[in-house]
């Protein structure tokens, strides 16, 4: 039964056309980046909803804070910059806030975890969840309540903290991280501290 | 720093390149034996291409490109199912193509007929197992379904398939 199968699939495919003209590689190459375009435009979609809705809902007030619209999430979570430490920062970060997506699965959550604690660049790893975020974006607001009013812990994401050995390793690493399962954004906070 | 980054992306691409060529030609058969028609077997092929081109600086080094492939064409094709069944009332009997008329005598166009009156996933057990000649165990990874259900599914499949074909099937 299988082998006749075969072959009749075989007969089924008789009448294949040539493939049609054209570059295949490059068709699918620019096709594929639109998509992964596409992608990230979705991934960052939600995060940058909540703060728009909630930015325009206080009028001005928090405009000097609403940071650009590719960590709009991490304006939530990321302490105001200060005279020690700013971010993002592309470069010499010695602090990344690993974001990670809604759709993210423990599985993914898991992997991801291990392959930052083995990153050679990697000093320290923890995992925030979204509860912890949530307290912290609470503290963060203290001072805005409808802002804190208008989010739930459903809308903050979990993330990964790391610590990088040298702020110097930090654009290979973001570049190894960026592009792994379940990680929305990196965020990289340089703080040029006295041990620098 | 740079330069070394660009020559992992040519490295990347070339190995794109050499994967579009070495799949393509089986990718397109199996996405034809799924919809019957060549033309949109064609689309959903390219489709495929371009969505691992998506993903290909994260699965170029993995082991089973080929298994992946076969997946996201699958759901290509699932998701264009159904896009088509809102659209459409899904036909029991597969509609008359050009050149190839329904009450041809010849078994394969039969059994492309009556492949088309089983469930989409039940037709992608079927190609996968029996025409790609996947292991019971790699059907199931690439449908995400278990083990058992690729057995049982595939076992009904093949009784349906040969109710429909009848005793020429059977002897052939």
């Amino acid at each position: 039964m299988q082998q006749n199968l075969r072959g009749l699939f075989e007969s089924a495919l008789d009448d294949e056309p040539l493939p049609p003209p054209g570059d295949p590689v490059e068709e699918a190459m620019t096709r594929g980046r639109r998509i992964r375009r596409r992608r990230g435009l979705l991934i960052g979609g939600t995060a940058t909803a909540v703060i728009t809705a909630t930015t325009v809902a206080l009028n001005l007030a928090l405009a000097p804070a609403a940071p650009p619209p590719q960590v709009s999430m991490a304006a939530m979570l990321m302490p105001p910059a200060s005279a020690t430490c700013t971010w993002p920062v592309q470069d010499n970060a010695s602090k990344v806030a690993v974001f990670l997506t809604d759709t993210i699965t423990v599985g993914e959550i898991n992997t991801l975890g291990e392959a930052l604690w083995r990153d050679p660049a990697v000093r320290d790893v923890q995992f925030e969840s979204r509860y912890e975020a949530y307290e912290k974006f609470k503290k963060l607001w203290a001072d805005s309540p409808d802002f804190v009013a208008s989010v739930t812990v459903d809308n903050l994401p979990q993330s990964y903290r790391v610590e990088l050995a040298q702020p110097s390793g930090y654009r290979d690493f973001a570049a190894r991280v960026r592009s792994r399962p379940g990680v929305q954004d990196l965020v990289g906070e340089s703080c040029p501290g006295p041990s620098k | 720093m740079t330069p070394g980054w660009r020559r992992e992306r040519a490295a990347r691409d070339e190995e794109f390149a050499a994967f579009v060529a070495a799949a393509t030609p089986r990718l397109r058969r199996t996405a034809y034996l799924m919809c019957r028609d060549w033309h949109l077997a064609q689309d959903l092929t390219q489709l495929t291409l371009a969505k691992m081109y998506a993903s290909w600086h994260r699965i170029w080094r993995t082991a089973n490109l080929e298994a992946y492939s076969r997946r996201v064409l699958m759901n290509a094709v699932f998701d264009q199912r159904k896009r088509r069944s809102g659209t459409e009332v899904v036909l029991a009997e597969l509609p008359d193509r050009p050149g190839h008329p329904a009450q041809s005598a010849e078994l394969h166009v039969t059994l492309m007929q009556a492949l088309a009156t089983l469930p989409v996933r039940d037709q992608a057990i079927v190609v996968l197992r029996h025409w790609e000649d996947h292991s019971v165990e790699t059907v199931a990874e690439i449908l995400n379904v278990s083990s058992s259900v690729v057995k049982m599914q595939s076992m009904r499949a093949l009784g349906r398939l040969r109710e429909l074909l009848g005793e020429d099937f059977a002897r052939q």
